[in-house]
């Protein structure tokens, strides 16, 4: 404690004291209550993010090569720079959870009567930030999702009816997403709108200085009175308690789950979008109108309903603050949050339901990953999204969907109509080993018009693994020649050699296995599968040689040989039990069925 | 004993709202504080291929190159070839020798002066002998010599900065 005297001092220069009091001793009616923390915790929040949010300024850069980057960054390589993160995106959420029911209280409370407007409405203004601010730090990071939900956004406002043309232009700083639409939401992030949310919360607790809390109906004036107290200790102690179960799961949500990153945002792709959970309703909204009706879901309701909410306390004008008293609006404010309520269920349902949605979810999910891992080693000035265009697996991951998913299956996405090998897990053990015992299978070359191998399914145990571990070794250049390797000669034995070459590659009734499963045997049936020394005339794969450019077509045998160590490669069904046969692919949306770029 | 109540519900206040505050405080200025134990930028302080030996005259006069580093990491991005700094290199007996060419004196780039043999700093006026020593001015200590080594033909610089304006050589 710091002596009187300094104290008195210091009170004597500043007067601390009266404005302690002026702050902490306020009296409230009725006494100290849980009833109001919701309003605090909500300030408390605020204050979290504008914390949170300038250690995130300080590792962010607002640009299109670098901003996402410099997020990875923060995630990788700063100490707590996940959990400070984590924080900053769910407190952004529990803020419009807080704020909710904060407006709800008051609703239910009558405390938007008179003389409260002024209450009110800076506290629809303050609601009216928190949305801005979420809709705008959702872009910042610049990542697949932050940069197509927020793409659905800025292009509802260009179509608004005869303002759309020029509010969409200033929304997205520009004709088109870029580096300005990035400086412009970071500017309006963080200096604008915290600026403006700082002057209407002083004009909010003004308000409601002036006009002190709005005691529970039910008390009488005389109850209000007896139960009195000041704000200072008990309300503070109950204020503090809440907001540190707040910030308590708030932290916990953050260190566990953190916050997400997808990967960069690539303009060419066809990413699913969805905003965050709280704007699922408007989302969901969307749908029911079509057409030239679409600015009624876009526009019209949510202005009218934003409209009737600010208008409450002039059109509910009689003093009574029973809920019995205002059923009409308690009533409307009732069906709009179940709208609310049901248009979000809906939304999520409908999700949950797609296989197109999870398919992508799970292309997503690895392309996130891999961008996550290129970018440790540092991000070329070109920028993320240039890094990922120009990695072979995500290039060659794409080609895949779109060059060779309508007739392959891969990893359980199957075509409509399968008319080729199964590439789940391809030239792994597995999958020779499937190809030694069922080469005609309705997973494999059964679907092709290549044929005439015989099935080694009743060959013993241990020579089967022998055949697999020699084709398995056939990719790799270091090992002594092929007849000095053990069990070379099961390979004459069961009549390999009559049609397969290991020598060259040369023709013989079945395709040369001369270095099957290298780079550069993958790389020359990418190219031409119908060469002689391959499938001939039993061959119906396009030549890619003619049809792509040299680097896709290195990417794409980039991604074939790492098919063999992905996660979902998964058991193969035996000969006896040949498993389910893949369901064919929704085809709304998949890179596959979109025409070539 | 309404008093001491109101006194623990203080004490309280004070408890739980500094955990709040500490709870959030804490990762924050973890974060903040990073760059202490932080490597952000690389490239400075390893052995770096400058230029080729026979580049150097023979008769000991010092040249200036420029030091640059393949694919320096700043922050998240991978530089393409950057000039982290300039060195001065001087064939002797003891075979080559380096200098950083910023001055110890207030970081300001050192020239060479071929007609007085001496390196000059233009800022302050710090005169250097040709072995690095202060000669006149106000540098504290010498030029900073570098580490280097020959690998087939090339001369190798290990680039680092020290502490500006203090006697000693530190790292900075």
């Amino acid at each position: 404690m710091l002596p009187k005297a300094l104290l008195d001092a210091l009170e004597q220069r500043t007067g601390y004291r009266k404005l302690l009091s002026e702050a902490l001793d306020e009296r409230v009616p009725g006494g100290a209550s849980w009833a109001y923390v919701l309003g605090s915790a909500t300030l408390i929040l605020f204050l979290i993010q504008l914390g949170t949010g300038l250690v995130l300024a300080m590792f962010y850069s607002p640009s299109a090569t670098d901003a996402w980057a410099s997020v990875a960054y923060l995630e990788r390589a700063v100490p707590a720079g996940a959990l400070v993160r984590g924080i900053h995106h769910h407190a952004a959420g529990a803020m419009v959870v807080m704020a909710g029911l904060h407006l709800l209280q008051v609703v239910l409370w009558g405390a938007y009567k008179a003389p409260r407007e002024g209450n009110w409405i800076t506290g629809m203004m303050l609601l009216g930030l928190v949305l801005s601010f979420a809709l705008t730090g959702y872009l910042l990071p610049w990542d697949q999702t932050g940069y197509w939900a927020t793409k659905v956004a800025t292009s509802i406002a260009g179509t608004v009816p005869v303002v759309g043309q020029y509010l969409q232009p200033i929304a997205q700083g520009g004709n088109d997403y870029g580096s300005l639409t990035l400086t412009r939401f970071y500017a309006l992030h963080v200096i604008a709108f915290p600026i403006a949310t700082l002057g209407l919360i002083g004009a909010h607790m003004y308000f409601f200085r002036r006009h002190g809390v709005t005691p529970s109906a039910r008390l009488s004036a005389e109850q209000l009175a007896r139960r009195e107290e000041s704000f200072w200790p008990k309300q503070v102690l109950i204020d503090a308690v809440f907001a540190a179960a707040v910030v308590g799961v708030l932290i916990y949500v953050a260190a566990t789950a953190g916050a997400p990153l997808q990967a960069p945002a690539d303009p060419s792709s066809n990413f699913i979008a969805r905003p965050e959970w709280y704007f699922l309703f408007l989302f969901q909204l969307l749908k029911y109108f079509e057409g030239p009706l679409q600015v009624v879901g876009t526009v019209v309701i949510p202005g009218l309903a934003s409209t009737f909410l600010l208008a409450l306390p002039f059109i509910d004008r009689k003093p009574s603050r029973r809920i019995m008293h205002r059923l009409p609006f308690v009533g409307a404010l009732a069906a709009g949050l179940v709208c609310i309520g049901g248009l979000t269920l809906l939304a999520v349902r409908h999700d949950a339901a797609d296989p197109t949605i999870h398919a992508q979810k799970k292309v997503a999910a690895r392309e996130a990953a891999r961008a996550r891992e290129l970018a440790a080693q540092g991000v070329p000035p070109q920028g993320a999204t240039w890094m990922m265009a120009n990695d072979p697996l995500t290039r060659g991951e794409r080609l895949f969907w779109r060059e060779c998913a309508s007739c392959h299956t891969l990893e359980g996405r199957a075509p409509k109509k399968p008319k080729a090998p199964d590439l789940t897990g391809y030239l792994s053990k597995a999958w020779l080993r499937q190809v030694l015992r069922d080469p005609d299978s309705h997973r494999l070359f059964g679907l092709t018009k290549v044929e005439g191998m015989k099935s080694f399914a009743k060959l013993p145990e241990a020579e089967l693994t022998q055949l697999v571990d020699l084709l398995y070794q056939l990719r790799q250049p270091d090992l002594p020649p092929l007849e000095e390797r053990p069990g070379a000669a099961l390979l004459d034995t069961h009549e390999c050699t009559d049609c397969h070459d290991f020598g060259e590659y040369y023709a013989l009734e079945g395709p040369a296995l001369f270095r099957y499963g290298s780079a550069e045997w993958i790389r020359k049936v990418v190219d031409d599968a119908g060469h002689e020394a391959f499938y001939g005339e039993a061959n119906d794969m396009p030549a890619f040689e003619t049809r792509l450019p040299e680097a896709d077509r290195a990417a794409a045998v980039a991604f074939l040989l790492s098919l063999e160590g992905r996660a979902e490669v998964g058991v193969w069904p035996t000969v006896d039990d040949p498993g389910p046969v893949p369901t064919p692919r929704v085809s709304t949306s998949t890179a596959a069925d979109r025409p070539e770029q | 004993m309404a008093e001491d109540r109101r006194t623990l519900l203080k004490v309280l206040s004070g408890v739980v709202g500094t955990s709040v505050v500490g709870a959030v405080a804490a990762p924050a200025l973890r974060a903040v504080l990073a760059p202490v134990s932080l490597r952000t930028v690389t490239g400075v302080g390893e052995l770096v291929p400058v230029v080729a030996l026979d580049a150097i005259p023979s008769d000991g006069t010092p040249v200036n190159v420029p030091v640059v580093v393949e694919a320096p990491m700043d922050a998240w991005t991978r530089q393409p070839p950057t000039t982290v700094g300039a060195v001065y290199l001087r064939r002797t007996e003891a075979g080559v020798k380096a200098w950083s060419s910023i001055c110890p004196h207030l970081g300001c780039g050192i020239d060479y002066d071929a007609a007085a043999g001496k390196f000059a700093c233009p800022c302050h006026e710090s005169w250097f002998d040709t072995d690095g020593a202060v000669a006149s001015g106000p540098a504290p200590r010498g030029m900073d010599a570098l580490e280097t080594r020959v690998v087939d033909g090339m001369v190798q610089v290990r680039f680092e900065k020290f502490k500006i304006g203090t006697a000693d050589k530190e790292p900075a």
